[in-house]
């Protein structure tokens, strides 16, 4: 007797889902600490004018 | 100085602050990069899916092994930076070279996270079980472990020289276990996990073969897959190191603006 392919799509689409997750938090993570170097470097410049003045 | 000046350049573009200080064909490269490396993953998406075959023997669910095994590609990648940072920081002594081998772990870390949850999710089907206590998982759950150690132990070390030539030493000796993870099918008789590319010699017992080098289609697929890992682990840890190297920049302005304040 021939065996039939088995079906297992939701392991596919679990495992590709995780996997779309892990990297959407990593992409989240640089742009969150890019925003928040971005800010902080706003509020250097402003304390460095302030000190210049 | 050089150090303070460039970050005061830095910061005379707050729209941009993160990108004032590099050529701007560096930059433009590196946005190229990113945007071919986005829109190639919707190539590799669709040769996983559409254009290589349903397995016969393993379903759908076959089509993981696109990502499980050129994730492990695109960390070893990273972890190789990693490498070469870590020699280059204990030849060269300069903190830039740190920099590189921390963001390089940074993202292999994830890449190779990628690779043990799809692995996972192959195996529930395939080996009915979610995890065995298996030579290759336990040693990529070591592997992995190895890595998020370095991360935990780098916060751990205050002084940044130490730290440094510390993280260069391990991230350098942390390798042999990346190569160990490849090797172990190759050489090991007691393992369920397949070779995938090429066949399982050492280890006849091996569960979830499939026919990656004799149909074409499989192969191209894989070699995308392997180059847009790849490809994605540069690109990925390439930003990474650009955020490193400005925290320390504004760390240097923290510590000027207070020692003016002093």
């Amino acid at each position: 007797m021939e065996a039939s392919t088995p079906s297992n799509i939701e392991y596919m689409i679990l495992g590709y889902v995780a996997a779309g997750i892990i990297m959407a938090l990593t992409v989240a993570y640089l742009v969150l600490k890019a925003r928040r170097l971005r800010q902080e470097a706003e509020l250097l410049k402003r304390l460095e004018d302030d000190q210049e003045q | 100085m050089a150090t303070i000046r460039a970050t005061g350049d830095a910061l005379s573009a707050p729209a941009q602050p993160l990108a004032a200080e590099y050529p701007v064909w560096r930059t433009r490269l590196l946005f190229g990069l990113s945007v071919v490396t986005f829109l190639s993953m919707f190539v590799m998406l669709y040769m996983a899916f559409f254009y290589a075959g349903t397995d016969a023997v393993q379903g759908h669910v076959q089509r993981l092994f696109y990502v499980h095994v050129s994730s492990y590609a695109g960390g070893s990648v990273a972890f190789f930076i990693t490498v070469i940072a870590g020699a280059a920081y204990l030849f060269t002594h300069n903190a830039k070279w740190d920099r590189l081998a921390v963001s390089s772990v940074e993202i292999g870390l994830p890449l190779m996270t990628v690779c043990l949850v799809t692995g996972s999710a192959w195996a529930r089907p395939i080996w009915n079980t979610w995890w065995t206590a298996d030579p290759r998982l336990n040693s990529m759950a070591v592997m992995w472990l190895m890595y998020a150690a370095y991360l935990t132990l780098r916060g751990a070390i205050e002084d940044p020289d130490r730290r440094a030539r510390f993280a260069a030493v391990y991230g350098i000796i942390a390798f042999a276990s990346v190569i160990y993870v490849f090797l172990i099918p190759r050489v090991r008789d007691d393992t369920l996990h397949p070779v995938v590319i090429g066949p399982s010699v050492a280890n006849p017992t091996a569960q979830g073969e499939f026919e990656v080098r004799t149909d074409p289609r499989i192969g191209a697929t894989m070699g995308v897959a392997m180059v847009w890992w790849c490809m994605a682990a540069v690109v990925l840890t390439w930003h990474r190191v650009r955020l490193e190297n400005t925290a320390a920049r504004l760390q240097a302005l923290k510590a000027r603006l207070l020692a003016k304040q002093g």
